[in-house]
């Protein structure tokens, strides 16, 4: 009696995976024929080389950047990222350490017994300068005789 | 941001390759750094073309294996005499642990890569019960292949927002650890219970 119901039961099992696979199957080829369609009207496509341009072409750091920098960032990474002329900060921030510019902001500032706000403030200052955009001279007029 | 993770970075920008392999390598072995927050931020740098990023993948795949072979190693030559001198062989329950390792050493070992900190005790578990080796060494680097990948990729497309990023990754990487303590429970519960039944 027992070994009767057990084979019902594997036997109800059977025809639900047989049902499922078939549902599965099914909606595979739906799914494979949409996926075809969409890449007929290019629509997959587009959006392939919109990420692979966004991820590819990013643009160069700019002035909206500055928020980023932080007391951990060396004066090395901040040179190349914004791609700052390598004596750039030590000038405008007048560093003489040797180690610059291996050393990070906020050890300069330690070394220095510099407050760090007050530091960081300086350095948001002079990439800021570097990105402000350059004087326009004023037109020289001609002396009228 | 971590407060860890702060001088981490700095050490990262000064030495590179050498800081991210030393501090993969220590995270991989025990020591509690925030590897996978780094990891972003390295994807970040990558993409920003301060670090290769096939370079940063071959270094944080290379360390990490390493770390977690010398967890393994060690418990793998020393094990038997801790055990014996902390007398765990006696506790039931290390033995369940031991022998659910021991069937399901593939799958356990590849989990266990995604769940942060728990990765190292799972290597030392392995190196305790005796994995081979082979088995041990092949999930272990198909993990680490992918863990790290997803973590500078990650990284890599977010570029100057990596830090938002972080929090959610310590996330998912809980998540997963739950779920692989909740699955192995499980399972010794099961195996308990077939044994008595």
């Amino acid at each position: 009696m027992a070994a009767t119901s057990d084979r019902k039961r594997h036997q109800h099992i059977t025809y639900a995976v047989i049902f499922l696979a078939i549902v599965l199957a099914v909606l595979l080829i739906f799914f494979v024929r949409d996926y075809m369609r969409l890449r007929k009207a290019h629509l997959i496509g587009i959006r392939e080389i919109l990420l692979m341009t966004a991820i590819n072409n990013r643009g160069p750091v700019t002035a909206a950047d500055i928020s980023f920098v932080s007391p951990w960032m060396t004066f090395g990474y901040l040179n190349q990222l914004f791609d700052l002329p390598p004596d750039y900060l030590q000038s405008e921030l007048k560093i003489s350490d040797p180690e610059y510019p291996n050393l990070s902001l906020a050890s300069y500032a330690s070394r220095d017994h510099i407050a760090l706000a007050m530091f960081m403030g300086q350095v948001t200052a002079a990439l800021e300068n570097h990105f402000a955009p350059a004087p326009v001279a004023a037109p020289t007029t001609a002396p009228t005789q | 941001m971590n407060t860890l993770l702060t001088p981490l970075l700095s050490f990262v920008l000064l030495y590179k390759y050498v800081a991210l392999f030393l501090i993969v390598y220590s995270g991989a072995i025990i020591v509690p750094f925030p590897v996978n927050a780094m990891l972003l931020a390295v994807g970040a740098f990558a993409s920003q073309g301060y670090f290769s990023f096939s370079g940063s993948v071959a270094v944080a795949v290379i360390a990490n294996t390493l770390g977690d072979l010398t967890d393994y190693a060690s418990t793998r030559k020393w094990g038997d005499w801790i055990i014996r001198k902390l007398r765990i062989n006696r506790v039931a329950f290390f033995e369940h642990l031991a022998e659910e390792f021991r069937t399901d050493a593939a799958i356990t070992v590849f989990m266990t890569r995604f769940t942060g900190s728990m990765s190292s005790i799972a290597n030392f578990l392995a190196g305790l019960v005796k994995v081979p080796l082979k088995t041990f060494f092949f999930y272990d680097l198909i993990g680490n292949i992918i863990e790290p990948s997803v973590a500078l990729t990650i990284g890599y497309v977010v570029g100057n927002y990596w830090d938002d990023f972080s929090g959610f990754f310590g996330i998912v990487t809980g998540i997963v650890a739950v779920s692989v303590v909740i699955f192995v429970l499980l399972r010794i519960r099961r195996r308990i219970a077939k044994k008595y039944s």
